[in-house]
């Protein structure tokens, strides 16, 4: 009798065995069965730890091999310590045969956590397969992002795939969810928190190239990157598109963005290996320019000053072109509008049309608004044309606009951004700007009468807004020359104006017809230089200004002229002066009238057109008869005091406390 | 006797030459005044934090206390000339100005003023974004620098959807304070003290921060107040 067939063993023992990316160390390998038909099998390994993707600690797999008449079966159960995956289960099982084979598989881990794979093959070499599963993404993500960022979130995913032969895959689909998407930069300045995506894709191989369809939205939560911050809108973003990727290039058709409250666009992408960077084609995108401004052009401004300030508004068309840098644009805004909540500049029912182009010459855009306001200035309608070039705007023909009853006209404009510091020269000039709503506007003392100036050469840069040329008023029948204008912090808190006025025949009859403060026939010179305005308001100037004798004109003062001069100087005239002299003469000769103040820490010293006993000032000198002269003595005063003294004398009012 | 004294009047004459030519060299310096610099420093660093406090800004226009260094020696006046000198007197006084002028130079006392315009808007322009500023103060997101600027500590401190103008408000800070320091140097007529007086106002901003404001120490450590 023979007893049945005694076990087989087969066990293999390496101390070391040594592969591209692999070396292994105590490999053991044992098989032992009955029959060949019939085996068990057992492999125990540990790796070398490395920069290798495929490294573990140990490896402990066993299982079964079985030959059958339907075909071959097997059996695996694996565990894998410390592998990149952390702490790995598997199982599973396959069977071969004449008509294919299939295998089915489950790997487990906290890292990866739960995954069932099936695999099917025909004869032919033909095979689909299909996996499933979820849990934690860390693994996923930290091979897109920093592990510094401690990427989080957890992973929901189905694919299936089919394949023609053994080594080709044909087609794919994928649906992935990433949910509670989470990870910060060691500086926080690039984060997500709470994110949701999910994404849809197909995919098929033809001739070894990739044609796929994609839809990817992100549903919830936020996202960082620094200067940007946007959250998710409630209906989610969606990115939607074709894609082809071969060995020497890649491309993106007909994809759409839809933001919802921010618009959508179209736009296709390009990728050659001859050429660095990637081509950006848009081909149309409407937006609504008011959650634009906010999330993605805002933050971008400096962070103080009116553009970080600024709420716009309106509805922009555009369409453009980037290949290592922006190439091309073409725009159009409707109904925009730009506000600062501070109201110190508005823009309203604001148009604008144009192309632009890095190279290739000029192009052209134009400019319209219906009405906007400027340090509460109002200001009336524009519509100017521009030429482009690469980093600079240039005005085609003048353009004007009304500004308080007058007109402003620009008569040249050029407008540059090289350097990403934006800059502009104007020329052009006011005509007949009425002063009384520019005072009041300023809250200065109140005079009318209309301005007209020239302006050569206005410059903006860097916050400063200058002139290096003579700007020109006609008033009163003189001229006023504004020499050296300079504006710093413009739209700051303190905004610091520094210039010097000339003054020169300025006629008296007109100029106190608008200034209350009764007849005076002359010829006025005058200088105030190194005026400063701090927040508008001055706070250091030397001014001097003082009457001319000119042919034909008569220098003449009346007698409540006289007064009110009297107590701009701190002074009052008596009662009997004015009750007994005055009611016979109403109006005196006078040989100079002028004074001068020099301003400094809130104190201004007087002077006059001479100097007079007892270290008094002549303010008028008197000539013929009867004959008066105004001295001053105060050569001191507090300027807020005389400044409301030449309030008190401008409003009429008849007493003005002095102080003192 | 005449002769004597014609040649005793010469021999003056010849040392007071000399001593006139050696006085005409002296040099006289003006020294940073630290004492007078970290003054006005804790003056505006008081108004900066108690404006960021009230939320407001102040524009003051009125004239300001000028600060004064005490000064490490008085300056010497080759030109002042003390009644009824004797010639010896006079000997004695150049010989000791020539002294001086060769020895060492002379040391002045200097003012510093913060009461010129651009120094206002400057500190206006510093005390607006500082009240923008203060919750990221407070929460530790930001503190400031040894060298008087301020930095990002912790942007993790504020929600995500303040971090991102963090950066920005920073830049814009030190830009803002950087400006002041300027500011402050040439209106007192030294543009070359400005790194001086950033360091004054390094002291004083950590100094004077309130409590709960980080900053950080001469090697980079971050502290909190």
């Amino acid at each position: 009798m023979i007893g049945p067939a005694p076990a087989t063993v087969l066990e293999i023992r390496a101390a070391s065995l040594s592969g591209p990316q692999l070396q292994l160390h105590n490999l053991q390998i044992q098989a032992q069965g009955t029959s060949p038909r019939d085996l068990h099998w057992q492999i125990q390994t540990g790796a070398e730890q490395g920069s290798s993707p495929m490294h573990w600690e140990t490896l402990q797999a066993q299982g079964r091999l079985r030959s059958r008449a339907g075909g071959d079966e097997v059996q695996v159960q694996a565990s894998v310590q410390a592998s990149p995956l952390g702490n790995l289960q598997v199982r599973g099982q396959g069977k071969v045969g004449k008509s294919g084979g299939q295998l089915r598989l489950q790997l487990q881990s906290q890292q990866i956590g739960s995954w069932h794979a099936w695999w099917r093959s025909a004869v032919q070499g033909s095979w689909s397969a299909r996996l499933m599963g979820g849990g934690n993404a860390q693994y996923l993500l930290q091979t897109v992002l920093p592990k510094t960022w401690h990427p989080q979130g957890t992973l929901q995913a189905q694919l299936t795939a089919r394949g023609v032969n053994w080594t080709r895959l044909h087609e794919a689909a994928l649906q992935a969810s990433l949910n509670r998407l989470q990870f910060s930069s060691p500086s926080g300045l690039q984060a997500a928190q709470d994110g949701v995506l999910h994404l849809r894709t197909q995919v098929e191989q033809r001739q070894g190239i990739w044609r796929g369809q994609s839809t990817l939205q992100w549903r919830a939560g936020a996202a960082l990157w620094s200067p940007w911050y946007a959250s998710a809108p409630a209906a989610g973003v969606t990115l939607r598109g074709n894609w082809q990727y071969g060995t020497q290039d890649w491309r993106i058709a007909e994809a759409t963005l839809r933001w919802p409250e921010m618009g959508q666009a179209r736009f296709s992408a390009a990728s050659r290996a001859s050429s660095a960077a990637p081509e950006i084609h848009l081909q149309e995108a409407t937006l609504a320019v008011q959650p634009l401004w906010q999330t993605w052009l805002r933050p971008i401004l400096p962070s103080s000053g009116l553009a970080h300030r600024l709420e716009a508004s309106g509805t922009l068309k555009i369409s453009g072109s980037y290949a290592a840098g922006l190439d091309k644009l073409r725009w159009q805004l409707e109904d925009g509008g730009l506000r600062d909540p501070q109201g110190q500049f508005t823009l309203q029912d604001l148009r604008s049309s144009g192309t632009w182009q890095r190279q290739g010459g000029d192009s052209k855009a134009e400019l319209q608004w219906l009405y906007g306001g400027f340090y509460g200035i109002p200001f009336g309608p524009l519509d100017a044309q521009f030429l482009l070039r690469s980093h600079v705007a240039e005005l085609r023909a003048p353009a004007a606009l009304s500004v308080l009853g007058g007109r402003v006209h620009i008569q040249h404009l050029q407008a540059n951004w090289q350097g990403g510091s934006p800059s502009f020269v104007l020329g052009g000039g006011v005509d007949h700007m009425q002063l009384g709503s520019l005072t009041r506007t300023f809250g200065w003392p109140h005079f009318t009468g209309t301005l007209d100036a020239e302006i050569p050469q206005l410059r903006y840069q860097q916050g400063t807004l200058s002139t290096s040329s003579v700007m020109r008023a006609h008033a009163f029948g003189g001229e006023i020359s504004i020499d050296g204008l300079s504006v710093t912090g413009l739209f700051t808190p303190a905004p610091l104006l520094q210039t010097s006025i000339r003054l020169q025949n300025l006629q008296l009859k007109p100029l106190t017809d608008v200034f209350p403060v009764g007849y005076i026939s002359g010829v006025l010179d005058g200088s105030v230089q190194h005026l400063t305005l701090l927040d508008w308001q001055p706070v250091a100037f030397d001014a001097r200004i003082a009457t001319r004798r000119a042919p034909g004109i008569p220098q003449k003062i009346s007698a409540a002229a006289i007064e009110k001069l009297t107590k701009l100087g701190g002074g009052g005239i008596s009662g009997f002066f004015q009750n007994i002299f005055l009611r016979f003469f109403h109006t005196f000769s006078y040989a100079k009238l002028g004074f001068g103040v020099d301003l400094r820490d809130g104190v201004a010293t007087l002077s006059g057109v001479a100097n007079a006993k007892d270290g008094g000032f002549y303010l008028l000198r008197g000539q013929g008869l009867p004959q008066v002269n105004i001295i001053g003595y105060n050569r001191r005063s507090n300027w807020q005091e005389l400044l409301s003294r030449l309030h008190a004398v401008m409003e009429g009012k008849a007493q003005v406390a002095t102080g003192d | 006797m005449n002769a004597y004294r014609f040649r005793h009047g010469l021999r003056v004459l010849l040392v007071l030459g000399l001593s006139l030519t050696l006085a005409a060299c002296v040099t006289v310096n003006i020294y940073f005044p630290a004492a007078a610099a970290q003054k006005l420093a804790d003056q505006v660093v008081d108004q900066v934090y108690h404006a960021a406090q009230q939320g407001r800004v102040d524009i003051q226009t009125e004239p300001q206390a000028k600060t004064t260094a005490p000064a490490a020696s008085a300056a010497p006046s080759a030109w002042h000339r003390p009644q009824e000198l004797h010639p010896g007197q006079i000997l004695g006084y150049m010989t000791n100005v020539a002294f001086r002028s060769v020895s060492s130079t002379a040391h002045a006392a200097a003012n510093l003023d913060a009461s010129s315009p651009a120094v206002i808007a400057a500190k206006a322009n510093v005390e607006n974004q500082a009240r923008n500023l203060g919750p990221y103060f407070a929460s530790g997101a930001i503190g400031y620098t040894s060298n008087g600027l301020v930095a990002i500590h912790d942007a993790a401190a504020v929600p995500l959807a303040q971090r991102g103008a963090l950066a920005g408000l920073v830049a814009g800070y030190n830009s803002a304070l950087q400006n002041l320091y300027a500011q402050i140097a040439d209106a007192n007529g030294h543009p070359e003290w400005a790194s001086q007086i950033q360091d004054s106002f390094a002291r004083a901003w950590i100094a004077k921060a309130p409590a709960g404001y980080w900053y950080q120490g001469p090697s980079g450590q971050w502290q909190r107040k």
